[in-house]
């Protein structure tokens, strides 16, 4: 009789044990695995040497060439690339706290400059066993319980100088950091923050640009589009991003040089010191919303609205002309980064209607502290918006 | 709208049993069967792979006489636009080198379309059906060396909401689809190509012999009852008074009897709608591929038509419309 208390004491406190682990885990949304992962991630693997992998969160594997490659099963652990034929991560998971990341950094033989290869969520990079500088990425797409932690890969090379790389079978140039994700099974895209992407045979992306790629099953890459404005969840995946370089120690977004391929010609003049006040006045523009013209002078949706007598922000016209006051507005239309809020961008061709851009959720992670207080200054527009509205910097 | 009314183009009839001879494809599939199976591959999963098998080094798509990587450009430009894209091969049609075959793509607009260079065309995450008209020429070797698209642009961007609607119809599926072989075959070609030939010479008449009382042809701008496509044809001939429609090839397998052929004309004259309004003439000259399949009833007159071509480039070339939507206007400087 005291033996079966005492086994059902035991079989008790363990259910609750395992009732407490269980909403332990449950309790870990999906913001808190980002902000832990990442800063787990720069602990794990900051300062890492060039022609190395560096497990930065579970999960992370690796397929290598040797069977004497050393361990790799853990955060921290690292391996010499030179063996690495394949990485993978996990896709992001807050019951089991997981949400893969991993670094590589190498400088290719004829180049200075590093080259740092960063893999987020569902990604798989393989790297050609006899040339380096060739990648093949490939990332999950659909929707995932944690729509904040992306799956991606992101390519960052350092210096102004351009680095030749094979990606997807397609040759880049790329002074730059660029950020692939694939949409489907045929759809790719790739996302540049900073510097320029250029590919062969066809565009080059600036900085806040996009480029659409069609690959076939097989993962190589048939052909790009012409660059785009990037969107308003592409810039919040870029933030994700910079976020886990910054993490890591990389300042990135050093002023980037014409790139030696031709750049598409923006449709529309840099704006930069256009300024919002009394007497401003703007006239409408092709391609141009509510969004994109509060965001190059400064002031909001709303005040625009207001002092114009527009109750839909989507009605506008070409030609038409807008008073331009300063102003804050706390409602739903205030400025956001979106896709076609970079104002020193090309524009898209004319549309028949202004498209309306989304408010972003208030559950956007941003790791504010890895930035110092600050994105470096020639950070484009877009991201800078997207910075101050949730690191309270103005 | 007068331009839809300006749209309905016919076909026409004759006898001329072709010469092609024994289909020739994989020791396990005959030719109907492979081009089943390739467009299965490319557009309903996106493998490509199968264009390299199974198509000629010397392979060309016409009518814009690109290659193997068109092609494989043109299907997973699709795939990437709508990845649950789905093709079904619902009605084909096979002679000697020859197989026709009428395929229904439809699919959710959900990824970005996007063409070489060009800005992508945004999605609008809606449903996107269309009918595609393709024939296949396969060489000695048993590779598919030729395909001619029978393809509606208008159709096509107006669902992805790049050009603004013009009320196409829906797709009109194949009720009939099954070839029925009652030994007349021969005579059908005959008559398609009968069709024609009074078509070019001017006589119309030909429709009501050959065609039945209660015929229906489903063309890209809407379906007609024989009367309502004898009027349309004589109103198109009115206004492009030297109108043909060239036939290049006839395929025919039981009761069913495919034509390519080209309309060539030049629009001299108005066009005149039905009540009586015109289209003023633009002198502009017309060069347009179609594929209509026709099915006959089993005492040998034409039941029903279905007929592709691009309608966008029908208005374009004749100068009714202007189109410069960024699909066709790739970036330059890429």
């Amino acid at each position: 009789m005291r033996s079966t208390r005492l086994l059902v004491s035991v079989v008790v406190c363990l259910l609750l044990l395992s009732a407490r682990t269980i909403l332990a885990q449950a309790a870990l949304d999906c913001a808190t695995l980002v902000s832990q992962s990442l800063s787990d991630f720069g602990n794990n693997c900051r300062n890492l040497q060039s022609g190395s992998l560096c497990y930065g969160h579970k999960s992370v594997t690796a397929q290598t060439n040797s069977s004497n490659s050393g361990s790799f099963q853990k955060p921290a652990d690292q391996l010499p690339l030179n063996v690495v034929e394949s990485v993978t991560t996990s896709l992001a998971n807050t019951t089991t706290a997981e949400w893969g990341l991993a670094l590589a950094s190498m400088i290719p033989a004829d180049s200075t400059a590093a080259v740092n290869m960063l893999l987020m969520g569902d990604a798989k990079l393989a790297l050609a066993p006899t040339v380096p500088t060739s990648l093949q990425i490939n990332t999950s797409f659909g929707s995932t319980e944690c729509s904040e932690a992306p799956s991606v890969a992101a390519i960052n090379t350092s210096g102004d100088a351009l680095t030749a790389l094979k990606i997807n079978g397609i040759d880049t140039q790329a002074n730059s950091l660029v950020i692939f994700q694939q949409e489907s099974a045929n759809a790719i895209k790739a996302i540049v923050y900073s510097g320029s992407f250029a590919v062969s045979g066809g565009a080059t992306a600036q900085s806040g640009q996009t480029l659409a790629g069609v690959m076939d099953n097989k993962g190589t890459v048939l052909f790009w589009s012409a660059p785009r404005p990037s969107n308003e969840n592409e810039s919040k995946t870029v933030a994700v991003v910079m976020s886990a370089f910054n993490r890591l120690g990389f300042i990135q977004a050093t002023p980037i040089p014409h790139p030696t391929a031709t750049p598409i010609p923006p449709t529309e003049a840099p704006v930069s010191g256009a300024s919002c006040g009394e007497g401003v006045i703007h006239v409408v523009q092709p391609g141009e919303n509510l969004f994109r013209i509060a965001l190059r002078y400064g002031t909001s949706i709303g005040a625009i609205q207001n002092a114009n007598g527009i109750s839909d922000m989507n009605q506008i016209v070409v030609g038409q002309t807008l008073v331009i006051p300063c102003g804050v507005d706390s409602g739903t239309s205030s400025v956001a980064p979106g896709s076609t809020g970079s104002t020193d961008q090309p524009t898209a061709a004319p549309r028949d209607k202004v498209t309306p851009v989304p408010a972003i959720p208030t559950t956007q992670t941003i790791d504010c502290s890895a930035f110092n207080g600050s994105l470096p200054a020639n950070a484009p527009p877009a991201f800078q918006q997207l910075f101050n509205q949730f690191c309270g910097h103005p | 709208m007068k331009a839809r009314k300006f749209f309905f183009i016919g076909f026409l009839l004759i006898a001329m049993s072709s010469g092609l001879s024994l289909p020739i494809a994989t020791a396990q599939q005959s030719p109907k069967d492979v081009v089943k199976s390739v467009i299965n591959s490319i557009y309903g999963t996106g493998d490509i792979s199968v264009i390299d098998t199974l198509f000629a080094p010397n392979f060309v798509r016409h009518p814009a006489e690109s290659d193997v990587n068109a092609l494989k450009i043109s299907a997973l430009s699709l795939r990437a636009a709508m990845p649950d894209l789905k093709a079904a091969s619902e009605l084909a049609v096979a002679e000697g080198q020859f197989v026709a075959v009428r395929v229904l793509l439809n699919g959710t607009f959900t990824g970005e379309f996007v063409s070489p260079n060009a800005l992508p065309i945004e999605p609008n995450n809606k449903p996107i059906t269309f009918a595609v008209h393709l024939l296949y020429r396969f060489d000695e070797n048993g590779k598919i060396v030729e395909e001619w698209d029978g393809f509606d642009n208008l159709n096509f961007l107006s669902q992805l909401g790049v050009l603004p609607s013009l009320s196409s119809p829906p797709v009109v599926p194949v009720q009939y689809p099954d070839v029925v072989d009652v030994g007349m075959s021969p005579q059908n070609k005959q008559v398609i190509q009968g069709y024609f030939d009074a078509f070019n010479q001017g006589n119309l008449g030909f429709i009501d012999t050959a065609f039945k009382d209660d015929f229906t042809a489903h063309n890209p701008f809407g379906t007609l009852d024989r009367a309502g496509m004898s009027g349309d044809l004589g109103r198109l001939r009115g206004a492009l008074p030297d109108l043909k429609e060239n036939v290049t090839q006839l395929v025919t397998e039981g009761n069913w009897t495919v034509a390519l052929y080209t309309l060539q004309g030049t629009f001299s004259a108005p066009y005149v709608n039905a009540d009586g309004s015109s289209v003023p003439a633009t002198g502009k000259p017309l060069s347009l591929p179609a594929i209509t399949f026709f099915r006959f009833d089993q005492q040998g007159l034409v039941a029903e038509s279905f007929e592709t071509y691009d309608s966008l480039s029908f208005l374009t070339q004749l100068g009714l419309i202007t189109v410069t939507a960024p699909i066709l206007t790739p970036t330059p400087g890429a």
